[in-house]
């Protein structure tokens, strides 16, 4: 427990109540250093997308082949790759298709895996085996081969990417949020909410919802570093994002040919990646330790 | 207010039954403190639970007219962690979508001997005597009929169980509510309590008034011998 000074005023409105237990969670999660690095880390890798036409130097797609397989120089920072184009400049870019690629398969796997595993959850019974057996049958698709079919299908691109990658995902969510809410619906304060008469959809959304919600959302900046990974492993196979937009994965797979003789064409991506995904994985160690629900009872 | 006949609950785990509860009867009149004693695993919970409708009877019947809270044996699994004492003490008014008047939280909060600097707290702020405080509170705030209390001072300090306990008679003799206090606990059944149900192995060994007991008038050993174990 933490003492200080915003600990002993007593708090006037809702918004002082908000701002305390948010004060407090920061002391925790800035504690660990390493952990409060890598969020300095991605909010810098925001800034960078949300600007990345002032910071690159050059056009990230200007192909320009007298200049190809660059080394890294002063006007070229990281060089360039195959087909002459700046790499520090695709970087830059290829953080928004990052951003592009996690968002999307949030928004589409989250709200739904969670309200799943909380109906069940919450249900028990039938509702909660006919869910669960649904949610086995995804978890029981093989994410690659599936990806090769929406490939085949609609053609490589993000949109099968998202929906490949999004189709299996969304069942981890579920489990999650099944399992915390078969222990919050334990909990007295439930029950006490029930014998006021609050009807199920109200204790979903105020009491079981919100409880969930950490354990959630520390999965989730976890399975951000994996969508990561598997969204430039798709690039790398082909099956992703397709040139000439600017994604880590393709990047790396571009510099295959060159690996030995022109390191720096794969290196750079794929440093990137690597730096991203152990950042979100420190970012949810951190967060785990603030967000902790049992800690709060 | 409470009418209960032969209620029998019997819990099957893994094949094997276990009988909770065997044809317990009693009534509860309204305004009335009633007490339910027993050792562990005597069925004590189990009559609340059937009571809020919380566990079904397999068979038996119980009427119950008006509204129930429940206070907790465990203060601090039975408030929202994320809500502020304020929020939880105007939950029974938002559920009921009923006006939020603050000054109404406020009295109450006051009623139960907590000030108004403990509407914006979060409850892992309170100690377990203040959290129980405000359970009593939130009972209050939904004008609970009936106040079914489960070892509501066990988990709690010796010398705040005493103003716990004095509170809850204070309140009840200003608004008459109903009691059903389950314990284990001999000397707060006989403070608090007019009428006391001697529960074993689920089964209703004897009903005494505290009159009765402190006096020594005593038909059932079982009975003799809790009285003798516990002054």
């Amino acid at each position: 427990m933490i003492k200080n000074s915003t600990m002993t005023e007593i708090p006037k409105s809702s918004y002082d109540a908000q701002k305390k237990k948010i004060y407090r969670n920061w002391i925790v999660f800035s504690s660990n250093k390493i952990s409060l690095w890598s969020f300095y880390f991605l909010v810098l890798l925001i800034l960078v997308a949300s600007f990345a036409s002032f910071i690159a130097p050059h056009d990230p797609a200007n192909v320009d082949l007298s200049l190809r397989l660059q080394e890294p120089s002063s006007v070229y920072l990281l060089g360039t790759d195959e087909l002459g184009r700046d790499i520090l400049s695709r970087l830059i870019f290829g953080v928004r298709t990052t951003i592009y690629i996690v968002v999307l398969i949030i928004f589409f796997t989250v709200p739904l895996g969670v309200a799943i595993g909380i109906i069940a959850g919450y249900g028990g019974k039938w509702i909660d085996r006919i869910l669960m057996r649904l949610t086995d049958i995804f978890l029981a698709l093989p994410r690659l081969i599936l990806a090769l079919a929406f490939v085949a299908a609609m053609g490589p691109g993000l949109l099968s990417l998202v929906v490949a990658i999004s189709l299996t995902a969304w069942t981890s969510y579920a489990r999650i949020a099944r399992s915390e809410t078969i222990l919050i619906r334990k909990e007295n304060f439930v029950k006490a909410a029930q014998l006021q008469g609050a009807k199920p959809f109200y204790i979903l959304r105020h009491y079981v919802l919100p409880l969930c919600l950490p354990s959630v959302i520390v999965r989730l900046t976890y399975d951000m570093a994996g969508v990561i990974l598997m969204a430039a492993g798709f690039g790398f196979l082909g099956l992703g994002v397709q040139p000439p937009v600017p994604e880590w994965g393709t990047m790396v797979a571009s510099g295959q040919p060159y690996l030995l003789d022109h390191w720096w064409v794969s290196t750079a991506p794929g440093f990137a990646i690597f730096i991203t995904s152990l950042a979100l994985n420190f970012v949810g160690d951190g967060l785990r330790d603030v967000i902790d629900p049992r800690q709060n009872y | 207010m409470i009418h209960a006949e032969n209620l029998s609950v019997i819990f099957e785990k893994k094949g094997q039954k276990f009988q909770a509860l065997s044809d317990v009867s009693f009534d509860v009149k309204k305004g009335e403190s009633f007490g339910i004693i027993g050792e562990s695993g005597s069925g004590k919970t189990t009559i609340l639970n059937v009571l809020s409708g919380m566990v079904s009877q397999n068979s038996g019947a119980f009427k119950l007219n008006g509204t129930l809270q429940y206070v907790f044996q465990d203060p601090y699994s039975a408030l929202h962690p994320y809500h502020t004492i304020g929020r939880i003490l105007e939950e029974p008014l938002k559920i009921r979508k009923k006006i939020v008047d603050k000054s109404l939280i406020i009295q109450c909060l006051k009623n139960v001997g907590l000030g108004e600097e403990y509407y914006f707290r979060y409850p892992h702020e309170l100690s377990g005597g203040q959290r129980q405080r405000v359970v009593i509170g939130r009972a209050l705030v939904m004008q609970a009929d009936v106040l079914l209390l489960d070892e509501p001072t066990s988990a709690l300090d010796v010398s705040v169980q005493a103003e716990i306990l004095n509170l809850l008679k204070d309140l009840q003799e200003k608004y008459k509510f109903t009691m059903i206090l389950v314990t284990h606990d001999l000397p707060v059944v006989a403070f608090m309590c007019n009428d006391i149900l001697v529960m074993r192995q689920g089964k209703v060994i004897e009903r005494i008034t505290s009159t009765n007991l402190r006096r020594g008038m005593i038909k059932n050993s079982y009975t003799k011998e809790l009285v003798d174990l516990s002054f």
